[in-house]
């Protein structure tokens, strides 16, 4: 039972220890500024998603589908306009 | 009752809706038929003299029958095949066919007839026989052209042909409004309409005005044209300078974006560079069928590029070309 108990202080003391180290404040930190750099990334890249898709917006309401159909009306000079025959002298 | 009142509702919200819509450009496709059959008739004429005339020529001097035998079957063929042609209502390959084919055959007989009747008058048979077999042909000469004067006319066909001009001329007036309404900078556009009716329009129709028979028509009509075909005279390109430089326009709007949005614009833009270039290279001067064929392949394949970007951007899918 006694030995129990020593067993039970050693682990906690080794706890204090380990909280007085810092370590565990350090991944905590580490933890933190990586999340911090992610929504930085996420509201530049959200910033830039929203200003194409206004242009996009803007673009697309200008075209009509018809804009991309070719309409080739050439109607070239059919006439032979050379080549008859001349009259017997 | 009330099943009526909505029907009645409904139609005349659909008459509104009808009535609102914007008009359509007037699209000169039905002019097409009449120029094609006024164009057949006239080579048909032609034939019908030429022909006629050398069956006159070969009849006098059976010699020559090897000689225009073959012209005659030739031209025949010709009007086999611009008749497919004009069936079919194909009227690039009409026209190539016409400067390619036809007109060279037309020059072949003209040159054949020549020589055939000089190489007669020198070749020291009687006097008297060769003179009266000039006379008589000289004679079937008149018959015949008098016969190919009222079988076409060639100021008919001008007027077609100026109506075509100015209904297309129109149409690209009325297409171009329509994307300076949309905001687009149609400068460019508005200045190729422009030019187009002072530098060919007007001309032509001062040209016919002034005219004083079938021949002098014909000369003005191969004098000033719209699109192509005028072998000596001002070939404006209007339907590919105009379809290049509309789609150069959609392309400058929508590139930014497309860049923007990582897509490629590249593609319709090599495509347009290469019609471009190819039109500026042709001047007034009449372009190739396989020039003209090349260059209309690279403005459809832009305007399909250009329609994937903006479908790719989010428009509508429905293209129906």
């Amino acid at each position: 039972m006694a030995l129990l108990a020593m067993c039970f202080v050693g682990v906690f003391m080794l706890g204090c220890v380990t909280s007085q180290n810092g370590q565990p404040n350090l991944t905590q930190n580490v933890t933190t500024n990586v999340t911090t750099l992610n929504q930085t990334q996420n509201i530049t890249t959200n910033v830039s998603t929203s200003n194409v898709t206004k242009n996009v917006s803007a673009i697309i309401s200008k075209l009509r589908v018809s804009d991309f159909l070719v309409i080739d009306d050439s109607m070239p000079n059919l006439l032979v306009s050379s080549g008859t025959s001349q009259r017997p002298q | 009752m009330e099943t009526r009142f909505i029907s009645a509702l409904l139609f005349a919200a659909l008459l509104i809706s009808i009535m609102s819509a914007q008009p359509a450009p007037p699209v000169p496709g039905a002019d097409k038929t009449a120029l094609l059959d006024s164009a057949l008739t006239d080579m048909k004429c032609k034939v019908t003299f030429e022909t006629g005339f050398m069956h006159a020529i070969i009849a006098r001097f059976p010699d020559l029958s090897s000689s225009l035998s073959p012209i005659i079957e030739e031209l025949q063929l010709d009007v086999t095949r611009l008749s497919q042609y004009a069936s079919q209502k194909d009227v690039l390959n009409y026209s190539i066919y016409v400067q390619e084919s036809f007109t060279p055959h037309m020059m072949t007989a003209a040159t054949a007839e020549k020589s055939g009747i000089e190489g007669q008058r020198d070749s020291g048979a009687d006097k008297n026989e060769t003179k009266a077999a000039m006379e008589s042909l000289k004679s079937k000469f008149d018959s015949l052209k008098d016969a190919q004067n009222s079988c076409f006319d060639a100021k008919d066909h001008a007027n077609l042909v100026i109506n075509y001009y100015n209904n297309s001329l129109n149409m690209y007036e009325a297409r171009t409004k329509n994307l300076t309404d949309r905001g687009f900078d149609t400068s460019y556009l508005l200045t190729l309409v422009s030019d187009a009716r002072s530098q060919i329009l007007v001309p032509l129709q001062n040209g016919v005005n002034s005219a004083t028979d079938s021949t002098g028509v014909i000369d003005v009509l191969g004098q000033y044209c719209l699109f192509d075909g005028c072998l000596d005279g001002t070939n404006f390109h209007m339907a590919a300078k105009f379809e290049t430089k509309r789609l150069t326009i959609l392309l400058e709007v929508i590139s930014p974006t497309a860049v923007e949005a990582g897509l490629d614009r590249d593609t319709p833009n090599t495509s347009l560079d290469h019609a471009n270039r190819m039109i500026e290279s042709w001047g007034t001067s009449n372009a190739g069928g396989d020039q003209l064929k090349a260059t209309w392949d690279n403005i459809r394949s832009a305007a399909k590029d250009l329609h994937d970007l903006f479908v790719a951007l989010g428009g509508d899918t429905a293209l129906s070309d």
